[in-house]
């Protein structure tokens, strides 16, 4: 009896059916490969699933005050370039070429948060905003290239991104620990992550209560910008040198992982753990691709298909549970 | 000297030529008057006067263009609507805003989580302020819970605990009881007095001049931005002259001579219609050329029921008889195009009007059929020609029909619903709540409007909360309660008895 309304408890949590599917996807993968539930595969597991995770969280922020960011991955790749052209052309400490990327972060923050506020807050003045700092982001990364990327980054700074607690965890996991959990605590704890969900919830309502629009846009931006140059600085110090693509493909997963995780899809309210859940199926399914040989060119069309099936079983729970009330 | 002590003691606001310029209007002229301590002070005036305008300066929205506003003798500056609240300004906008995702005690004690951007938030703390303040105002709800399910009076009384959470000494209230139940409204106005009692000052805007009457203390009226006269005590007015100071002349509500429908033909009859949401069958007939009302309190299923006829949320069982052929009317698009039954939504801004497309696209796109040319262009001569048509017949006031229908005044919005049912010339036309937030004087025009076409053979159902309005207008009473319809009531047109006929059928 006890255990029963313990497990009806458990199918209530809102993302039982995500750990449900994460579950059986790690099941169904051992079945096929024998060998796939292992510490080696974990820690590679963890360094494809830090990116995942906190280019999700970063869009996350946005979502969460009634707009979105498509320039997440420019952001990254941009930041990423110049941190590792000033450790490669100018011998430049790797603690400071560190900062100087999430300076980087910070200007492109500003700069589109700024220009947000400026053509009417939120919704498709994000989209349009952040489409055209993306090409502006992308082509400064070229340019400061050369157009060829910067191969080898600085041996030490690799390290960092290398180096295995217990032989096992990638630093990166503590990265991803920190972040998920600063970024819980500012909404659950702080003015300025409850200002962002009010005003994703009700701009109007929020505004005329006190919210100033462009400190919520400039927080938000800047926020989730240097979450995004995070996540490029994270990329180069694991695989060593700094392409010009890096970041191209992060779009559709930065919407997916939060999606997924139970983050409201018009803002207004978040759920931070859950980008982990999400991000952890985003990892798998092109970690699965890659394991049973399947060309990578599907990973980007499974992803949008997941994306699909997931905002679909979320409209029919929203349906139903209506219905029942 | 003691004279103007005692006077600037007395006043906790004062607002000095208070005049506001938007682009090309000018919303307030000068407006001046005081409000005192401890006293509910009604602002009223027609739609448009400018009221809401003044509210918002006062709770810092706008910023006046010229004038001063002087709290406790103090001049001040209120830029910013939390400026005003730190003044000790409380307000309670037109529209809701709370933050749906946010619970009860967190939207009370917003004020602490809004403003500046650093430091941390104390759930517990708010939790247990909300509970304080709500506790004032006899609200008992748990601190914890999600605003979404409640009720809009509930949610109305949550935005008045918000606003006296920072201690204030102002309350400004537009239109509070404008979309709640008349319980919810009675236990709102209960709240008001109780404020008054500790010393609060409310500044009350309200189109129900019985609300006026039974708490008011003293009444500014305000009519094309400017104040008439002085501010009045209560005691000194009666619905008449508060009427005649309002449009400036002298009106009440016309009732139409009553008539005799018992000949004429039955144009649509309802027998037993019953839906997934009502179970309860309901059953009606409704004439040729007869205005039928459906009385009812927010909330009895009018609406809902109006929906079921004309094929929005399709009705279950019952049979729907038109022209005493049986209409099965599936959707909304059936309803008008092969049954001529058009639905005027009480719901004008969301349902009824594209309010940042002009008058004549508004039009045109409901006639669509008509202003088509022959080759499938659609020809804007032709939707002038008809815009200009409708805006002459139902004497829609604009400076030209290609003018945004948001900068209209609700009246001339609901005049435009109107036009857009007439589009589809319809038999039946069903207008929910025709004058609801409209001033008393185009709240006549529609009426004389309804009148018009019932004459020229339309049947209309009418619903409305507004007892007078039905009274003064409609052939018959059909009275809703609890999704049922309770009665059906010949009209007099004599507002006191038929006041308690209605009220003995919604009591039985």
């Amino acid at each position: 009896m006890n255990n029963r309304i313990g497990f009806k408890k458990l199918t209530k949590m809102e993302n039982f059916s995500v750990i449900v599917i994460i579950m059986l996807m790690i099941l169904v993968m051992q079945f096929i490969t024998g060998n796939y539930i292992s510490l080696d595969n974990f820690s590679v597991l963890c360094k494809t699933l830090a990116i995942y995770t906190i280019i999700g969280v970063s869009q996350m922020i946005n979502i969460s005050c009634g707009g979105m960011n498509v320039s997440i991955g420019a952001t990254g790749g941009l930041s990423a370039v110049i941190a590792a052209w000033l450790m490669y052309s100018h011998n430049c400490n790797i603690f400071l070429a560190f900062l100087a990327g999430v300076a980087v972060g910070i200007l492109c923050g500003l700069l589109n948060g700024y220009l947000i506020n400026r053509i009417g807050g939120v919704g498709v003045a994000s989209f349009l905003i952040t489409l055209a700092t993306t090409s502006i982001f992308s082509s400064l990364v070229l340019i400061i290239s050369n157009g060829r990327g910067i191969a080898t980054v600085n041996s030490s700074f690799r390290a960092i991104g290398n180096t295995k607690l217990f032989g096992f965890l990638p630093s990166s996991a503590f990265f991803v620990l920190a972040v998920l959990i600063i970024i819980y605590w500012v909404y659950k704890k702080t003015r300025v992550g409850r200002q962002m969900l009010a005003f994703g919830a009700n701009p109007k309502a929020a505004k005329l209560y006190g919210v100033d629009q462009l400190k919520i846009l400039l927080s938000a931006n800047v926020i989730a910008s240097i979450l995004a140059s995070l996540a490029g600085l994270l990329l180069i110090m694991r695989v060593g040198s700094a392409q010009v693509d890096i970041g191209n493909d992060w779009m559709l997963s930065s919407f997916a992982a939060p999606l997924i995780g139970g983050t409201r899809q018009a803002g207004g309210k978040v759920n931070v753990f859950g980008v982990l859940l999400g991000a952890i199926v985003l990892t798998l399914i092109s970690n699965a691709l890659v394991f049973m040989g399947v060309d990578a060119y599907w990973q980007e069309l499974v992803n949008g298909v997941v994306i699909l099936v997931i905002m679909g079983l979320d409209q029919l729970r929203s349906v139903t549970g209506r219905n029942k009330e | 000297m003691e004279k103007t002590m005692a006077k600037s003691e007395e006043y906790v606001l004062e607002l000095e030529n208070i005049t506001k310029i938007f682009p090309g209007v000018k919303a307030l002229d000068h407006v001046s008057f005081q409000v005192k301590k401890g006293e509910v002070h009604a602002l009223v005036g027609e739609n448009g006067a400018g009221k809401s305008t003044l509210i918002n300066i006062i709770s810092g929205v706008f910023r006046q263009t010229e004038g001063q506003v002087k709290i406790d003798g103090k001049m001040i500056e209120l830029d910013t609507p939390e400026k005003a609240f730190q003044a000790g300004v409380g307000v309670v906008h037109q529209e809701r805003n709370l933050i749906d995702t946010f619970t009860v005690a967190e939207n009370i004690c917003f004020m602490e989580e809004s403003g500046k951007l650093s430091g941390k938030v104390d759930y517990k703390a708010m939790c247990a302020k909300a509970k304080k303040v709500m506790e004032r105002i006899h609200l008992d709800l748990d601190p914890d819970e999600p605003v979404t399910s409640l009720t809009s009076g509930k949610k109305q009384m949550i935005e008045i605990a918000r606003a006296i959470s920072m201690n204030s000494q102002i309350l400004l209230l537009d239109e509070p009881t404008a979309s709640i139940s008349l319980t919810e409204a009675n236990t709102l106005l209960e709240t008001v007095k109780k404020l008054r009692e500790e010393g609060i000052s409310i500044i009350y805007i309200s189109h129900k001049l019985e609300e006026i009457f039974s708490i008011a203390d003293s009444v500014t009226v305000i009519r094309d931005g400017k104040n008439i006269g002085e501010t009045v005590p209560i005691g000194e007015l009666t619905n008449e002259t508060l009427i005649e100071k309002m449009v400036g002349r002298k009106q009440s509500v016309k009732a139409y001579d009553k008539r005799d429908f018992s000949e004429a033909s039955v144009i649509m009859e309802a027998r037993n219609i019953t839906s997934r949401q009502n179970k309860i069958p309901k059953s009606f007939q409704l004439k040729k050329g007869e205005i039928l009302g459906w009385y009812g309190l927010v909330g009895a299923g009018r609406t809902e029921f109006a929906r079921e006829i004309i094929g929005i949320d399709p009705a279950e069982s019952g049979e729907l008889l038109i022209h005493g052929k049986e209409a099965r009317v599936r959707s909304y698009e059936e309803a008008f195009s092969r049954y001529q039954i058009c639905y005027v939504s009480e719901n004008r801004k969301e349902e009824g009007l594209f309010l940042m497309h002009s008058i004549a696209d508004n039009v045109g796109i409901i006639a669509l059929k008509e202003i088509t040319s022959k080759a499938g262009f659609i020809s804007y001569r032709k939707q002038a020609d008809l815009t200009e048509k409708y805006k002459k017949e139902l004497g829609i006031k604009c400076k030209s029909i290609q003018v945004d229908v948001a900068s209209l005044s609700g009246g001339n919005q609901q005049k435009i619903c109107i036009a857009k049912g007439l589009c589809t010339s319809p038999d039946i036309m069903i207008i929910d709540e025709p004058t609801v937030g409209i001033d008393v004087r185009t709240k006549g025009d529609i009426h004389e409007l309804i009148y018009q076409l019932s004459q020229q053979g339309m049947s209309i159902i009418v619903i409305s909360s507004d007892m007078g309005e039905l009274v003064g207008l409609v052939d018959r009473i059909l009275v809703f309660r609890d999704n049922e319809i309770r009665g059906e009531l010949e009209n007099e047109k004599d507002y006191d008895a038929m006041s308690k006929q209605i009220m003995g059928t919604i009591l039985l």
